[in-house]
């Protein structure tokens, strides 16, 4: 679907009657205005002859309309493949109306460039809606800004540099954003529902690729986005207040700060992160959390080379769902933290060559009910699979297989109660097969294989039978009643 | 009239009481951890040593077990053997079952001794039904256990059904568990961990055919060669190996290779930091129905995953597969490949390709795939493959690449963003379709046909920005 939705055939058709008219814009409400020129002059008018209406005329035209006008662009100028390039020579006047502008490069080639040492604008495409009203549909598609000093795109509910307002239903879709000084694209608001950015890319600016810094964030739907090269992160979402109800799908982050940082000061429920990719950012490739983090879902997501942790999970509280990720060679596989932490199910994941923990569930209180399943730990710098709280109660540890880690292969680092380890494995690691924790009670461990460990296989910290071991396999043990 | 049904029971009863035992069920309990022998095996405490249990198996016919004494090899308590010359071959046609369950059992060599335990046949004879459980072998500087069709140095007797079962071998000087024969079936080596042998941890290998075989559940750790390696000689049919893992060894991970390689299926591996492949199966001459599903392969020395046929390469499927920083390519098919299936898989920062088809390549689907920060995201060579939904970004070169001769290939509903060349067709490349895709944020070129006019390449319904020749759309 076009991004603009149903917008488009309407704002086909009003074109087309304007330029039948002689006029560009004939309507009190929306109205289309074509650019045709490459140049960037303004005599005042954005008219339909050749040449007569500049990238810059078309904004002023818009702007001076209420309505949610549409600038769009000849593709005989700016031609798809062979992109028409508009240098801009000063700043483009702020795009403010509270009924969103959309600017749309479909059909054409359009790249809106600095224009270098020549009083070059900070910010270039700024949509605002004025002090005190919210910004709603705001569209920006198909189009490469690239070569600023500041931002790319700003979408700024109210008006700058407070963005104190709201803004709903924001596109930003085919975008490319690139070597710009500032962010790639920056959404600054109170609260910001239903955003969508689309297949867009932000490569080597000097802030964040895609950043969203707003109090409120709900309905957000991030999908085919790529961050390269960027200074910054590569997506930087946080909310002050919280979020509801986003998701990230089909998405790159190399070599940036952060790859996805997703996080809020607050409360962060229905987040859903599917078929990500984060490698080789100087931080963690994919960060997902705040102090209560609620029904979040990290489906098929990729890890690798980070410098930070692949995967870190923070303020998990309920319903934290991690199924067929994938975390390798970063500073830590996958990390879920929380106090307590608990609901966590972690099944599917594979994390291997890691410098430290492939995967590790972390409280400073509890670590309650969860359950980590049919996962891999391989070749980590650390322990495989590392439980560390003050207490740990009724988890559950099932089918995971590590092996050759240079520490401990499954360590439950706390005093245990009630926890459940079966049908796994631990083999070759450099330290302990399985270790459960000093003072540890109640906690069933069976069918287990523990082999080949330079430690010891089995390891129980409690002196008396206070647990129950049965059916593992192993060839060294340390505690009276492990079999 | 004949006998009541009570009355036959009685008679079958005599019978069995009168009858000689049957060879074969006898059973050796190893009750001492020296390594001496008096020529028996006794029952009495400290009276049978490994060597004479093996003695004792091999002077009675049919298949016998050698047991070990919970007693004297607690379990949990690691207990040794400390072997001071070679054992004498477990040499016994019917097989032997050597059983440590419920035991710590640890059999260590000496720099003067060569294989550990060998279980052998006779020159042309085949052997069955061995096997070998939960015992821990260190230190020989040959191989740690051995299982030898007919008997070494030949072993050219077949091996059929035998059962490696949570052994461990650590720091020997060859193989650490070595199965070997002419044509070797139904061999299985479960639930094992082989660490630090000068060579091949896991090694099944047949002069004929390797039919069969399983490798499941096992651990490969720090080995001279490759981790685990399943040679079927001229023929590899049907072999397995899920659920294991290979870390850190000098050659490949996991290796399937044979003149022919037909069904091999590998399920669930992770292979980390190799010296070579992560998984390879290698076939001389043609690799039939390969089937690798959910395994990761990252940090090795070569490719993550390679499925090689030197003349032919048919219906190979790699589903849910991950390769992370490997070198050269992350996942690559290599030889003339017809009917591949690539599906939901990953390839991450490998230094050349991400997913390569190196040659002549011929109706591969490749669909739901992420190929990141590669040299090049996604190489089509050949006629008639289609790529589907792929995320191919921020690649050094080219997103999704069709390489010179490729015809009617198609490329729809993909992405390539942030690469140098989203996605590209070489020159002669003809009749190829790219449709419906996503390029843009591309260096050099979002869309790039290097047929001037495009020459029978249909570019249509594409999103990019810029392009190399005016007939993209």
């Amino acid at each position: 679907m076009h991004p603009l939705g149903a917008r488009r055939s309407r704002g086909r058709w009003l074109a087309a009657a304007a330029c039948a008219a002689g006029l560009l814009a004939g309507s009190s409400e929306a109205a289309t205005f074509r650019v045709n020129s490459t140049a960037d002059t303004s005599d005042g008018a954005c008219a339909a002859a050749a040449g007569g209406c500049t990238f810059r005329e078309a904004l002023a035209a818009a702007v001076a309309r209420p309505g949610r006008d549409t600038v769009r662009f000849d593709p005989s100028v700016f031609p798809p493949g062979a992109p028409g390039v508009v240098v801009v020579q000063q700043v483009l006047p702020v795009i403010s109306d509270p009924a969103g502008t959309a600017i749309d490069g479909a059909g054409a080639g359009v790249v809106i460039e600095s224009g270098g040492g020549v009083g070059p604008p900070i910010d270039p495409l700024v949509f605002t809606s004025g002090a005190g009203a919210p910004l709603r549909r705001p569209a920006i598609a198909n189009l490469t800004v690239r070569g600023f000093l500041g931002t790319a795109i700003t979408l700024c509910g109210g008006e700058l540099p407070g963005c104190d307002e709201d803004v709903s239903q924001a596109v930003v879709e085919n975008v490319v954003a690139t070597s710009n000084g500032a962010d790639g694209v920056r959404i600054g608001a109170r609260h910001v529902s239903k955003l969508r950015i689309a297949g867009s890319v932000a490569a080597a600016n000097g802030g964040h690729g895609f950043s969203c810094d707003v109090e409120s964030l709900a309905g957000t739907r991030i999908e085919r986005i790529a961050a390269r090269d960027n200074a910054g992160d590569g997506l930087h979402f946080f909310s002050d207040a919280g979020g509801a109800d986003n998701s990230i799908a089909d998405s790159i982050a190399i070599r940036n700060q952060f790859g996805f940082y997703f996080t809020t000061d607050a409360r962060l429920t229905k987040t859903r992160l599917t078929n990500v990719a984060a490698a080789s950012n100087l931080q963690s490739g994919i960060v997902v959390g705040g102090p209560e983090l609620v029904d979040a879902t990290i489906e098929r997501a990729s890890a690798a080379s980070n410098l930070g942790r692949g995967i870190d999970v923070f303020g998990a509280r309920e319903g934290i769902v991690l199924r067929g990720v994938v975390s390798n060679d970063n500073a830590l596989g996958i990390m879920v933290g929380g106090s307590p932490l608990s609901g966590v199910t972690l099944t599917q994941a594979r994390a291997a060559w890691n410098a430290t923990d492939g995967i590790r569930l972390q409280s400073s209180g509890e670590l309650v009910g969860n359950r980590v399943t049919d996962s891999v730990v391989a070749g980590n710098g650390e322990h495989g699979l590392n439980l560390i709280a003050t207490t740990a109660t009724g988890n559950l540890v099932s089918r995971l297989r590590a092996a050759g880690n240079n520490g401990t292969g499954i360590l439950v680092d706390a005093l245990a109660t009630g926890n459940t380890i079966e049908d796994s494995q631990a083999t070759a690691n450099d330290g302990n097969g399985i270790t459960i924790g000093t003072g540890s009670t109640g906690n069933v461990l069976q069918r287990n294989t523990a082999l080949t460990s330079d430690a010891t296989d089995l390891v129980d910290g409690s002196a008396t039978c206070t647990n129950t071991w049965t059916s593992n396999v192993f060839e060294s043990s340390s505690g009276p009643c492990i079999q | 009239m004949g006998l009541e049904p009570r009355g036959l029971a009685a008679l079958a009863a005599l019978l069995l009481a009168s009858a000689p035992l049957p060879a074969g069920a006898a059973t050796f309990m190893v009750n001492s951890t020296a390594d001496a022998t008096d020529g028996s095996c006794g029952a009495g405490a400290g009276e049978c040593t490994l060597r004479e249990a093996i003695e004792a198996a091999v002077a009675t016919p049919g298949r016998d077990t050698i047991g070990f004494d919970p007693a004297v090899f607690v379990l949990g308590t690691v207990t040794s053997i400390n072997l001071l010359t070679p054992l004498p071959f477990v040499a016994d046609p019917a097989g032997t079952a050597v059983d440590g369950s419920g035991s710590s059992v640890v059999i260590n060599g000496d720099p003067a001794l060569e294989d550990g335990i060998v279980f052998t046949s006779a020159p042309g004879v085949a052997l069955a039904d061995v096997a070998v459980t939960r015992l821990r072998f260190g230190s020989f500087p040959g191989h740690a256990l051995r299982i030898c069709g007919g008997g070494p140095p030949a072993c050219d007797g077949d091996v059929s059904n035998a059962t490696v079962a949570r052994v461990t071998a650590v720091a020997n000087g060859s193989d650490g568990i070595r199965i070997e024969g002419r044509v070797v079936s139904g061999v299985r080596v479960v639930d094992s961990v082989v660490h630090s042998s000068g060579m091949v941890g896991i090694h099944l290998a047949a002069s004929q055919a390797l039919l069969g075989a399983r490798v499941e559940g096992c651990t490969a750790r720090l080995n001279g060669f490759d981790g685990v390696l399943l040679d079927g000689g001229p023929r590899n049919e049907a072999s397995s190996i899920v659920r294991s893992a290979a870390v850190q060894n000098t050659g490949r991970g996991f290796d399937v290779r044979g003149d022919v390689v037909v069904g091999p299926e590998l399920a669930e591996l992770v292979s980390v930091a190799n010296g070579n492949d992560g998984v390879q199966v290698f076939a001389e001459s043609t690799v039939t129905s390969v089937a690798i599903a959910d395994s990761v392969a990252a940090e090795n020395a070569g490719n993550g995953f390679e499925v090689l046929g030197a003349t032919g390469h048919t219906g190979t499927s790699l589903r849910g597969v991950v390769a992370d920083g490997n070198t050269p390519h992350g996942i690559t098919l290599v030889g003339p490949v017809e009917k591949a299936r690539l599906e939901r898989a990953v390839a991450i920062e490998n230094a050349d390709g991400g997913i390569a088809l190196l040659e002549s390549a011929t109706k591969v689907k490749l669909s739901d795939v992420v190929a990141l920060g590669n040299v090049s995201g996604v190489y089509l060579r050949g006629t008639r493959s289609s790529a589907r939904r792929i995320l191919a970004g921020a690649n050094d070169d080219v997103g999704i690449l069709i390489l010179e001769n490729g015809s009617r290939n198609s490329v729809k509903q993909s992405t390539a963003p942030a690469n140098n060349t989203g996605i590209l067709i070489r020159e002669p490349s003809t009749g190829n379709r790219v449709r419906k895709n996503s390029a843009l944020g591309n260096v050099f070129a979002d869309l790039f046909d290097q047929h001037v006019g495009c020459d029978g390449n249909r570019w249509r319904k594409n999103v990019f920005r810029s392009a190399v020749d005016p007939c993209i759309r």
